[in-house]
């Protein structure tokens, strides 16, 4: 008799645990099949708080110049700029900007990262500081095939302030996720206009 | 009594071996402390210029395959300007080396030619300062050169010291692989106007 | 009461980057700091908005969105020559503003070559936030992470001061004027 009530009790421990881990697992499941929240729209003037920087979009251009605020381009390529004012929260200066806009497919064709300029002296990659605000601008380069938008969709991605990290113990940003998608309409330069009309 | 004898056997017996372990512990850790530290301690030693060879004035030293001759070490007073700070000389020091091993890419990897006083300061060439165009040049263009067995090469490098330190530094060689034995020349810098 | 010890213990614990961080070599305007292979006595900070400076012929001028702050030190190197090439603007409340990358080329700026017994001037420049001006320190070492390295902590205390109680802040800082190289 207590040897059978013994092994109810073991039976019933192992139960118990696998019980847990599949519940666990079901609710996960269920939870990521959800579909997403839905993401914040901001147009230009917004202010976005996206972790390191806040981000207010200004305009955004098209332009055929050879050099676009230094900004070299070869051939037939066309850049395609978002001026922005950055304005860096972290305590400390940074050039941690390069996966902040993440644009959104433009004329069918996939574009590479920006490259970022300040705007007050056509420098590439400024370096900026803790509670300054400057007009940046992110220039991607389209290539000659791809069609030119009159407007363009941008995610912005913001990282999480972690005071001690799993490696290291020291602070850091990590955990990029999109905070919020920016819609504008795209100007074109003049040329460019009086050539598509 | 006759249940306690061994126990009291057994219990000398183990107190003995803790004692031993005790002292073995004295042994071994320095032991094991080399072990883990000899990488590192090797480093370190064959990382700095310790150990000067003295080169009399005139003489010949050999170092890294090649034959290393002092040929000029002179000093100017230079006037303060844009680049240069107050009250600094200038010396230029100037090697002729016969190359013996042609392997100078490997041999004079880390080439450091600087200038040493008599409490240890080392002076690191400067590129403040112009020269007048000549054969000679810095140590590692001259490596880059891909030198043969048997060809003079002329080093030649330019350093900012201190007046009143001028007259006591003497000119060092050191190569990276032949570190931390370095050659010292006992050959003074003149002084020209 | 070992579970409590065992847990003061690892909330006092410094962490690797504090264990391994730079070793401070204190001093102030006036006094120099001695680190293991430079020293440096700051002589005076000087505030801008705008800064000018001659390149290739014409002149350069740099606003900020902040204000330009320049710092005038002399350094020299103790036993070996040495590059100072990093240095950092740390605020009141620990804000940290590395050198400005805008004015390139221009004279007395870092790097800093510095020859044991020569001692010389040169010059930092930030763009700081106007509220950081005063109770801040400047942090000077060899290269940007001086880890188990000494590190000058200069107390930039006793700026000199106008009537509102911050120090003057010039129209136009030229950078060629006299004061740099002695």
């Amino acid at each position: 008799m207590r040897v059978a009530f013994g092994k109810l009790r073991a039976r019933l421990a192992a139960g118990i645990g696998s019980t847990i881990a599949v519940c666990a697992a079901t609710v996960y499941g269920i939870l990521g099949a959800a579909p997403l929240p839905a993401v914040t729209g901001y147009t230009a003037g917004s202010r976005i708080e996206a972790g390191q920087w806040l981000v207010i979009p200004r305009r955004a251009w098209v332009s055929e110049e050879k050099k676009v605020l230094g900004v070299r381009l070869q051939e037939g390529e066309r850049a395609l700029v978002v001026e922005a004012d950055l304005s860096n929260r972290t305590q400390a200066s940074t050039r941690d900007y390069a996966k902040l806009l993440k644009l959104q497919s433009v004329g069918g064709v996939s574009v590479p990262d920006p490259e970022v300029a300040l705007v007050r002296e056509a420098r590439p990659l400024p370096l900026l500081h803790p509670g300054l605000a400057e007009r940046v601008a992110f220039v991607w380069k389209l290539p000659a095939s791809a069609v030119l938008p009159t407007s363009l969709e941008a995610d912005v991605v913001a990282k999480t302030y972690k005071p001690v990290d799993n490696l290291y113990g020291t602070p850091g940003w990590f955990n990029p996720r999109v905070v919020g998608r920016i819609t504008m309409a795209v100007e074109m330069t003049e040329n460019l206009a009086g050539r598509a009309s | 009594m006759n249940a306690r004898d061994p126990a009291a056997a057994r219990d000398a017996t183990e107190r003995r071996w803790r004692r031993h372990s005790l002292w073995l512990l004295v042994l071994l850790l320095p032991l094991a402390m080399v072990v883990v530290m000899h990488d590192s301690a090797r480093t370190w030693w064959s990382g700095r210029a310790l150990i000067a060879r003295e080169v009399p004035t005139g003489g010949e030293a050999d170092l890294g395959g090649a034959s290393w001759r002092l040929r000029a070490l002179r000093m100017a007073p230079l006037p303060a300007g844009k680049r240069i700070p107050e009250n600094a000389m200038g010396v230029v020091a100037e090697f002729a080396v016969q190359v013996q091993d042609a392997d100078v890419r490997k041999n004079w990897a880390g080439c450091e030619i600087a200038l040493e006083d008599g409490q240890g300061r080392r002076w690191m060439p400067t590129r403040v300062l112009p020269l007048p165009r000549s054969e000679a040049r810095e140590c590692v263009l001259a490596a880059g050169s891909g030198p043969k067995a048997g060809d003079t090469v002329r080093i030649r490098h330019a350093f900012l010291v201190p007046r009143d330190a001028a007259a006591a530094l003497r000119a060092t060689v050191a190569l990276g692989p032949q570190r931390p034995r370095y050659l010292r020349f006992a050959q003074p810098p003149t002084l020209v106007q | 009461m070992a579970a409590a010890v065992l847990f003061a213990m690892q909330r006092s614990t410094p962490r690797y980057q504090d264990l391994t961080g730079p070793i401070p070599a204190y001093g102030n305007i006036g006094k120099a700091a001695s680190t293991r292979l430079f020293d440096i006595e700051v002589e005076r900070v000087e505030f801008a908005r705008q800064l000018v400076g001659k390149r290739f012929g014409g002149e350069t001028r740099h606003e900020s969105a902040g204000v330009w702050a320049i710092v005038t030190a002399r350094m020299v190197a103790r036993s070996r020559s040495v590059n100072v090439t990093h240095a950092v603007w740390e605020g009141p409340t620990g804000l940290r503003y590395e050198l400005s990358d805008r004015p390139e080329f221009l004279p007395d700026l870092p790097p800093h070559t510095l020859e044991p017994g020569l001692p010389q001037r040169g010059r930092f420049v930030f763009e700081i936030r106007p509220d950081q001006i005063l109770g801040a320190t400047l942090l000077v070492s060899e290269g940007p992470f001086p880890r188990l390295d000494s590190e000058a902590h200069v107390a930039l205390n006793a700026l000199p001061t106008a009537a509102d109680g911050l120090p003057p802040i010039a129209e136009a800082f030229d950078l060629q004027q006299a004061g740099g190289r002695p």
